[in-house]
C-alpha cells in the first residue's frame, strides 16, 4: 500500500511539474542564447550610504537616515527577455526593508517599485511577470535598503535570467518558503502568497492531489493485481496536506526566530518599547504620568483609526473615550473642566497655544492648557 | 516566579474540570484519558470566568487567592470522591494500549503525526509566551476590559458610548464593543492576578491551553465514537495544523478560538450521547452548547443550531422537517414584526435585512478554497459531504444530529455573508475567516466520522454498521 501510494504521489508530482512547464511557462521570450545579467560591484553605483567590496560582493552600509541605495548600471534591459530575478542578500538580524525600483520607457521615464515582502532572502527567485510595471525597456534599476543607521547589507547576487523550467521551479519554491512577519490582516486571512507569487499553495497542493489520484487510477487500470483501496486515497490526501503544512510550519519557525530575537527575555514595558507599536507606546508613556488622576476622563482625537485606538488601548485602565470611526467628537456640553484630550496626529482638532484654546471644527473653542506635545501628538487639559 | 504562577494558574482549570469529569466518565473506553482531560480542561477554562463573575456579584474583589481557593476546594472534593471510588476503579477493565492495537506501519504514522502536533504546539506556545498582545480587536474591545477589571479588581461596567457620555463617565467605562460577554477578558484578568502584574504575553496562555484541550477532546471523542486511532490522529493533526486556527493561538486575544472549541466540544459530546446514551456526554453537550452564548454574541446563533440536534433525537425526520419549516416561518414573522433597531446577537435587526450580496460569494470561495486558511479542508469537504450523502444512512441516520446542526450553522453562515450587509466582511476577508474558525472544527469532526464510515463499510450503499458503544 505504501509503495503504491508513494508511486502515485511521485507520478502526480511529476505530472504537476510537467504541466507547469508545458502550459504555464512565463510569457517572456524563451531564448536560451540570452546571457544572464548579473551585477557585481563594478557595475553598481552607491547613491545612499557607503559601499564597499568584500570578497567580491557589494556591502552597503546605510546612512544616518537608515537608507542605502544602489543603482545598477546596464544597457537598456528588455523586460520580455528576462523572466526571473534572483536576489541573494546577507542581512543583519533585524531585517531591513528592501525595495526594488526600475524606470521604464525612454520618454516618460515611469518609475515602478516593489517592496520585497518575503524576508527569506538568502536566495530569492522572483517571477518578473508578477511584478507590476515590468514592461518595455528598463533604463535604470535600483535597490533601496531601509535599516537601522550603520547596519550593513551585503548583496551576494542580483541577476536577471531568461525563462527556463528549472528557474520556474525555483521561483515556485521561493514562493512556497516566502516568509512575511505577522501583520494586522493575519487574524482574518492567511492567503499563503505574496503579491508576486505565481500560484496559491492550496491550488498547487490540490492539483498535486488530483494528479496523484489520477495516477493511482491509471495504476489500477494497468496493474490488474491492484485493488482499489480508500486507504491509498487517504494517504495521498494526507501526504498533500503535510506538504502544504510544511510550508506553513516553515513560516511559523521563521516567525518564531523573529519573535525570539525581538521579545525574548524582556518584561512587558520592554516588549512594548520594541514592539510594532513602539512609537505610539513611547508617546503614551511620556505623557501618561502627567495625567493627574487615574479616574480622569481622557478623550482621544485622531482621524487615524489605528493610531487613535492603539493610543486608547495603551491608556487603559484610565477612563478613555474614543469616538466611533466616522462619528463626530463629543459636543462641548459633554466635556468639562479637568478632562484631558489626547490629540494624535493626524487630527482635525487643533490647540491654539497663543490663545490657549482648543479648536474643534464647527464648535465654539474651548479654554485649555497644553500639558505635553511632541510631533506625534499633544496632551491638552480643559480649563 | 511569573512563570511558576502562570503554570499554577493554568493547572487549576485543568485539574478542576479534569478531576470532576474523571468522576463522571466510566472507566474503560477508548482514549478515556484524552477525553477526560481534554473536555475537563475546556470545562475548567470556561468555569473559572463564571466563578469570578459569581464572586464579583457577591461583592468579593477579584483575586487569584479567592478564585484559587474555591477551585482548590472543588478539586479537593473531587479527589476525595475519587478516593472513595478507588475500589470500583481498580476492578475496571483496562483498555489495551495503542501499541498493541496498531500494526507497526500505523503506529509509525501515529507517532509521526503526534510529533508534528507536538512541534506545532511548542512553536505556538513559544510565540504566545514571547509576543506582546498584538491583534486589532484584542486591543479595541477584549483586553481593554481586562485591563480595567484587573486594575479595579472588579467587573466595572462597560457601556455604550452615548450612555457613557450621558453618565459623564462616572462609574463606567467604554470601548468598541462594550456589550460583549466578559468570559474571555476575565481569563486574562485571572492570569494577571495569578502573576501579580499585567503581563502582556503570559496572560494569553489560556489560548494555547484551549487549543491543546480542543485537540485532546477531538481525538478522545473520535476514539469514543469508535474511530480507529490512526484516523482519529490524522484528523486531530488536520485540526491542529489549520493556519487560521494557529494564527488565533499565536496572536492570542480574540474569542473565536474559545467559541470554536465550545461549539465543537458540544457537537462531539452530543454525538457521543446519541451513540452511547451516556448522561455525562449529554451534560457536556448541554453545557458547551449553552456556553457558546457566554463567549461571543454570535454564540447565540450557534447555540440555537443545537435545536436541530435535539429535534432529530426526539422526533421523527418528518416532524423535524415540519419544525424546521415552522422555525423558518417564525423567523420571517419575527423579522417582519419586531422593531428594526432591536439588537439580536449583537447586531441591530436592520443590519440583517435580506438582500443578495454577490461579493460575498467570491469572498467565501476564496477564503475556503483558494487561500491557505484551512490547507486542504475545503477540498476535503467537497469530497466527504457528497460521499456522506451517498453512503446510505450515514448523514441521514447515524450522524443526523451533528449533520443537521452543522447544516443549520452553515446555512446561518451563508445567510449572513450572502444576504446581509456582512457580505462586505466576506469580500474583504475581515469576517468570513473568523466566523469560519467557529465552524471549522465541528465540520472537520463530521468529516472524520464520515471517513471512518467509509473505511468500515464494505460498499458505499450498504446500511450503516452498528454503532460501537463503550458502555
Amino acid at each position: 500500500m505504501l509503495r503504491i501510494t508513494g508511486l502515485s504521489l511521485l507520478l502526480g508530482a511529476l505530472a504537476l511539474i510537467a504541466g507547469l512547464a508545458v502550459f504555464y511557462q512565463p510569457t517572456a521570450k524563451q531564448d536560451n542564447t540570452l546571457p544572464t545579467l548579473r551585477w557585481d560591484a563594478t557595475r553598481a553605483w552607491v547613491e545612499n550610504g557607503v559601499g564597499t567590496i568584500e570578497n567580491g560582493t557589494m556591502a552597503i552600509q546605510v546612512n544616518e537616515q537608515g537608507q542605502g541605495t544602489v543603482r545598477l548600471t546596464s544597457k537598456p534591459i528588455d523586460t520580455q527577455a528576462y523572466a526571473y530575478l534572483h536576489i541573494s542578500l546577507e542581512e543583519p538580524p533585524e531585517k531591513p526593508g528592501v525595495v526594488i525600483t526600475w524606470t521604464t520607457g525612454k520618454e516618460d521615464n515611469k518609475t515602478h517599485s516593489y517592496i520585497l515582502e518575503s524576508e527569506s532572502r538568502d536566495s530569492l527567485w522572483l517571477s518578473t511577470e508578477e511584478l507590476k510595471g515590468w514592461q518595455g525597456d528598463i533604463s535604470s534599476l535600483r535597490l533601496h535598503f531601509f535599516a537601522q543607521p550603520g547596519n550593513t547589507v551585503r548583496v551576494r547576487d542580483l541577476s536577471l535570467y531568461p525563462a527556463s523550467t528549472t528557474r520556474q521551479m525555483l521561483a515556485i519554491y521561493s514562493d512556497l518558503i516566502a516568509y512575511e512577519p505577522w501583520n494586522r490582516a493575519a487574524m482574518n486571512s492567511h492567503t499563503g502568497v505574496t503579491q508576486v507569487s505565481s500560484y496559491y499553495p492550496t491550488i498547487l497542493a490540490a492539483t498535486a492531489l488530483v494528479l496523484s489520484l489520477i495516477a493511482y487510477g491509471v495504476l489500477l487500470i494497468f496493474r490488474s493485481k491492484l485493488r482499489f483501496s480508500w486507504q491509498v486515497v487517504a494517504l495521498i490526501f494526507l501526504a498533500c496536506w503535510i506538504f502544504i503544512d510544511m510550508t506553513w510550519q516553515n513560516r511559523l519557525l521563521h516567525q518564531l526566530a523573529d519573535t525570539h530575537r525581538t521579545f525574548s527575555g524582556k518584561n512587558t514595558p520592554e516588549k512594548l518599547t520594541v514592539g510594532p507599536d513602539a512609537a505610539l507606546y513611547n508617546f503614551v508613556t511620556q505623557f501618561k504620568p502627567l495625567i493627574e488622576s487615574d479616574e480622569t476622563r481622557v478623550f482621544i482625537a485622531s482621524t487615524d483609526e489605528y493610531n487613535g485606538l492603539r493610543v486608547a488601548y495603551f491608556l487603559y485602565p484610565m477612563n478613555v473615550y474614543w469616538p466611533e470611526p466616522g462619528r463626530p467628537f463629543p459636543r462641548n456640553q459633554f466635556l468639562k473642566s479637568g478632562d484631558y484630550i489626547v490629540l494624535v496626529v493626524p487630527t482635525a482638532i487643533e490647540f491654539d497655544p497663543k490663545k490657549s484654546k482648543l479648536r474643534i471644527p464647527r464648535r465654539a473653542p474651548l479654554d485649555a492648557t497644553l500639558v505635553y506635545t511632541t510631533p506625534m501628538g499633544s496632551l491638552v487639559r480643559l480649563d | 516566579m511569573e512563570y511558576l504562577f502562570a503554570i499554577i494558574a493554568l493547572a487549576l482549570p485543568v485539574l478542576l474540570g479534569g478531576l470532576w469529569l474523571n468522576l463522571l466518565v466510566p472507566q474503560g473506553g477508548n482514549a478515556r484519558t484524552a477525553l477526560v482531560w481534554g473536555n475537563g480542561t475546556l470545562l475548567g477554562l470556561f468555569l473559572i470566568p463564571q466563578l469570578m463573575r459569581i464572586m464579583d456579584a457577591m461583592g468579593i474583589a477579584l483575586s487569584f487567592g479567592a478564585t484559587a481557593a474555591v477551585c482548590t476546594v472543588l478539586i479537593a472534593t473531587a479527589v476525595a470522591l475519587q478516593m472513595l471510588r478507588r475500589s470500583e476503579r481498580a476492578s475496571a477493565t483496562r483498555m489495551p494500549s495503542l501499541a498493541h492495537i496498531l500494526p507497526p506501519s500505523h503506529r509509525a504514522l501515529f507517532v509521526f503525526l503526534l510529533g508534528l502536533i507536538a512541534l506545532r504546539l511548542v512553536t505556538l506556545g513559544l510565540e504566545v509566551m514571547w509576543r506582546p498582545l498584538f491583534p486589532w480587536d484584542a486591543t479595541t474591545h477584549w483586553a481593554t476590559k481586562a485591563k480595567v477589571w484587573f486594575e479595579y479588581r472588579s467587573i466595572v461596567p462597560f457601556v455604550a458610548k452615548e450612555q457613557w457620555l450621558a453618565l459623564g463617565g462616572v462609574g463606567s467605562f467604554t470601548d468598541m464593543r462594550p456589550g460583549y460577554p466578559p468570559a474571555v477578558p476575565l481569563l486574562q484578568v485571572y492570569m494577571n492576578l495569578a502573576m501579580g502584574g499585567w503581563n502582556t504575553s503570559l496572560m494569553n496562555l489560556p489560548w494555547l491551553l484551549c487549543f491543546a484541550a480542543l485537540a485532546a477532546t477531538f481525538f478522545g471523542q473520535l476514539r469514543w465514537a469508535g474511530v480507529s486511532p490512526t484516523i482519529a490522529m490524522v484528523f486531530t493533526y488536520f485540526l491542529i495544523s489549520m493556519p487560521l486556527l494557529n494564527t488565533h493561538v499565536a496572536l492570542a486575544g480574540y474569542a473565536d478560538l474559545f467559541l470554536a472549541a465550545s461549539y465543537c466540544a458540544g457537537l462531539m459530546a452530543w454525538q457521543g450521547w446519541v451513540m452511547t446514551r451516556h448522561r455525562w456526554q449529554l451534560a457536556l453537550a448541554v453545557f458547551f452548547a449553552c456556553y457558546c452564548t457566554l463567549i461571543k454574541d454570535e454564540g447565540l446563533i450557534w447555540s440555537l443550531t443545537f435545536v436541530f440536534a435535539v429535534a432529530f433525537a426526539l422526533m421523527s425526520r418528518r416532524e423535524t422537517a415540519k419544525l424546521s419549516l415552522l422555525s423558518l416561518l417564525l423567523l420571517i414573522l419575527m423579522w417582519l414584526l419586531l422593531p428594526k433597531d432591536l439588537v439580536v446577537a449583537g447586531h441591530p435587526l436592520n443590519h440583517l435585512t435580506p438582500k443578495f450580496h454577490p461579493e460575498g460569494v467570491t469572498g467565501i470561495l476564496k477564503s475556503v478554497w483558494l487561500h491557505d486558511n484551512w490547507h486542504l479542508f475545503g477540498y476535503l469537504l467537497l469530497v466527504m459531504i457528497p460521499l456522506g450523502l451517498v453512503m446510505r444512512g450515514s448523514m441521514t441516520r447515524a450522524y443526523l444530529g451533528v449533520s443537521g446542526t452543522l447544516a443549520a450553522a452553515v446555512a446561518a453562515f451563508l445567510f449572513l455573508f450572502l444576504f446581509t450587509g456582512f457580505g462586505l466582511a466576506a469580500a474583504d476577508f475581515t469576517g468570513v475567516g473568523r466566523l469560519s474558525i467557529q465552524l471549522a472544527p465541528g465540520l472537520l469532526y463530521l468529516c472524520a466520522l464520515l471517513c471512518h464510515e467509509l473505511f468500515t463499510r464494505k460498499k458505499l450503499l450498504s446500511p450503516t454498521p452498528a454503532v460501537s458503544t463503550t458502555q
